[in-house]
């Protein structure tokens, strides 16, 4: 009882007093705290990984793990990004244009398409970022070659900001890409009136006049050279009208076109008959059926006589027996009245073709050779009618 | 003193007098300034030409027979050169009022004013008198030309074109139409006019742009600028000589891209003059070796072959020779790096031109 009273009658401490107390509460604490086991911490990231483990969590990511696996924490947190509820419109769409941006600058041009599309869905009031949307959509699609999609992307963004310079330039690049000179030259023309020494546009403009101007050539060229071809078809079709040569037509009436002149032999298209000097030039097939062989001869004129085009071909690799020459054959053209007409030989092909019963077909004269007065010859003539 | 009879007219031409009085007395004036004396008589009344040129300013119907008297009055030398004397108030002189018209796109009838102009400056010496006007209104003019509805009262301005051409006999006007501006693409107005060198809606704008090409040419130390690619001018100046005509591959592919492979339904300049100023430009190109290569390699000789069996007019047919017998040679043979400074002797140059005149007059 009298040890209390003692304390609260005690006096005020001394400066020097004050001093020794914390110097001896200060050693007492380095001793309490020495006299602690060592022990390391263990909680947090290992010291020589720890950008490594740093890049793992959620909050500090910079790249999705290769699987695409999110931990919950991180989906929740990707969620929230890109959550309506969270966001305003212009919040929303802002975020698109990051992933979208983040994908670009990693060269993933189509993941970043779909970033900036998500941004234009969200169809913020803001122009700016609706047209920033579009200019960056427009920039993905231009670097994947899509350049109809980057002009009109481009046009989209100038829609919302005509003032854009890099979307009129690259409206201006994609419709020179795609051949719209015209539009190039508009879009060009334009940014020259805010800045008349831009020099990519003059550049541009320059660029879209001689593709332009080449092209117009081009299509004079074409139309040119289409017409001399025409002009050539519809000459060799009046001579034959003109020589009076009867064409086998399926189709009822109608004139004469090229169509029906074509040989039905692959290969031989390129070897229609043509006009040359004011001859006709023939493609002729001679058929043997003794030897099942057929002589395919192109270019024949029709002012020389066919015992000449004969001549070229005998002797024969495929006849042995060494029967068939100029002299011991006959030849046949089946004629519209449906029987087998003999050919005299010292006759001019053109003068073949006008004979009464004679009917071209498939463009080709085609004459049977047979051996005279062979049994081929017989069974060949007793099978028409 | 005699009474000059168009003294009484002047109290009808009054500002304040009723319209369909000015209107007769001008239509009356007209009608005098259709022969020569009666220009004649009415340039000596000071007053009366006075008075005149004031009402170009009056309403639509009264201006348009004000225009057209002083159209009549400077169609000759003598009534050009009268007429710039007179001073309108507050302006310099006429050309600045007339000028003041054509750039005015509300003005009805500014064509007329554009003729008077291009009268005006077909003195050669008048241009002296009134460049220092146009100079600072070129770029304005050009901008006028090349925008083919900026007359909203259905004037075409086309001779605005010969305005240009007859201006270009002016080494700084010249100087002006082959120098980049700052203030507009394309920056050399010259690029701006040669393509009217084949608009097919007007001869006069055709002939002007034509002819401004062909003064230019006059001056060698042009002929490299004229030729440069970028002013690529032989696309605009070849098709008014060319036709539908045939030309082998290889004759082909020298000629100028535009100019290759023409339909058979292309037609000729019908103009005479407009033919014959191109054979022109193209004969002063030859002056120089760098010319002669550049026509060469661009195909110009055929062009003038296939042109030479089709042009019926002596003249042009003699200037197209002289063309075609300089670039047929060998460069080696041509024998001189720049024709226009060659000395012709004056008893050659006489043989020349006797030949010249036999040939013309020899033609049936």
């Amino acid at each position: 009882m009298s040890d209390k009273a003692d304390d609260s009658k005690k006096p005020p401490m001394s400066e020097e007093e004050r001093i020794a107390l914390c110097q001896k509460l200060d050693e007492e604490l380095d001793l309490f705290i020495n006299s602690l086991e060592r022990k390391r911490y263990t909680e947090g990231w290992p010291e020589d990984r720890w950008e490594e483990e740093m890049s793992k969590h959620p909050f500090f990511m910079k790249s999705v793990s290769p699987d695409g696996e999110l931990s919950p924490l991180a989906e929740g947190l990707a969620q929230l990004k890109y959550d309506p509820e969270e966001n305003t419109p212009l919040e929303l769409a802002t975020n698109y244009k990051e992933d979208g941006n983040f994908n670009f600058k990693h060269k993933n041009y189509r993941l970043a398409i779909m970033g900036y599309t998500e941004g234009i869905k969200v169809r913020s009031d803001d122009a700016e970022i609706n047209a920033s949307l579009y200019n960056n959509r427009a920039a993905a699609n231009f670097h994947l070659e899509n350049y109809r999609t980057a002009l009109h992307d481009s046009e989209r963004a100038l829609s919302f900001n005509p003032e854009h310079t890099k979307a009129r330039l690259r409206a201006a690049k994609s419709a020179l890409a795609i051949s719209k000179f015209d539009t190039c030259i508009e879009h060009c023309e334009k940014i020259l009136q805010k800045q008349p020494k831009d020099k990519e546009s003059l550049d541009l403009i320059d660029a879209a006049k001689k593709k332009q101007t080449l092209k117009e050539r081009d299509q004079r060229k074409k139309y040119v050279l289409d017409t001399k071809k025409q002009v050539k078809k519809n000459a060799v079709v009046q001579a034959i009208i003109d020589r009076g040569i009867t064409i086998d037509e399926r189709e009822d009436g109608g004139d004469i076109d090229l169509s029906m002149l074509e040989p039905c032999i692959p290969g031989a298209e390129t070897d229609m008959v043509r006009l040359d000097n004011g001859i006709l030039k023939w493609p002729i097939l001679f058929l043997y059926p003794e030897y099942q062989q057929t002589d395919f001869i192109r270019a024949c004129p029709e002012n020389v006589p066919i015992i000449l085009q004969l001549e070229q071909i005998f002797p024969a690799p495929w006849d042995d027996k060494n029967t068939y020459s100029t002299k011991t054959i006959n030849i046949y053209y089946e004629g519209t009245d449906s029987k087998p007409h003999l050919v005299n030989l010292k006759k001019n092909l053109g003068d073949i073709l006008v004979e009464k019963y004679y009917v071209l077909k498939a463009g080709t004269p085609s004459f049977f050779c047979l051996e005279r007065g062979s049994r081929m010859e017989k069974s060949y003539l007793e099978a028409y009618p | 003193m005699a009474k000059d009879p168009f003294d009484e007219i002047l109290q009808f031409l009054k500002p304040d007098c009723r319209i369909d009085l000015k209107h007769l007395s001008l239509e009356h004036l007209l009608d005098i300034t259709g022969t020569a004396s009666g220009k004649e008589a009415l340039l000596k009344n000071e007053e009366v030409v006075r008075t005149i040129i004031d009402l170009t300013d009056d309403c639509e119907i009264i201006s348009k027979t004000a225009l057209l008297i002083l159209v009549n009055i400077t169609s000759d030398a003598h009534g050009a050169t009268e007429l710039l004397k007179y001073r309108p108030h507050n302006k310099t002189n006429v050309v600045e009022l007339f000028l003041g018209y054509v750039l005015d796109p509300k003005k009805s009838h500014a064509d007329a004013a554009c003729m008077i102009l291009s009268n005006i400056t077909r003195v050669e010496n008048s241009v002296k008198v009134c460049l220092d006007t146009f100079i600072p209104h070129l770029e304005d003019l050009l901008k006028v030309l090349s925008n083919l509805n900026y007359n909203q009262c259905k004037s075409k301005l086309n001779y605005i074109a010969p305005l240009f051409s007859n201006l270009s006999c002016s080494a700084r006007f010249r100087k002006w139409l082959t120098e980049p501006s700052m203030k507009q693409y394309p920056f050399i107005p010259l690029k701006k006019l040669i393509p009217f060198c084949n608009y097919v809606d007007s001869v006069i704008r055709r002939g002007g742009a034509v002819g401004t090409v062909r003064n230019l040419s006059f001056d060698t130390s042009y002929h490299e600028f004229l030729l440069s690619e970028d002013l690529d001018l032989l696309t605009y100046i070849l098709p008014p000589i060319m036709g539908g005509e045939e030309y082998d591959d290889e004759e082909m592919e020298k000629l100028p891209v535009a100019c290759q492979y023409y339909p058979t339904e292309k037609v000729r300049d019908n103009d005479e003059d407009i033919r014959r100023m191109i054979i022109e430009t193209l004969n002063k190109l030859c002056a120089k070796k760098h010319g002669r290569e550049t026509l060469r390699n661009n195909g110009v000789y055929y062009v003038l072959r296939e042109y030479h069996k089709w042009e019926k007019n002596p003249a042009v047919l003699l200037a197209c020779e002289n063309v075609i017998d300089i670039l047929i040679q060998k460069e080696d043979e041509v024998g001189a790096e720049d024709l226009s400074s060659v000395q012709v002797p004056e008893d050659m140059e006489e043989k020349f031109r006797k030949m010249d005149e036999d040939f013309l007059n020899s033609a049936p």
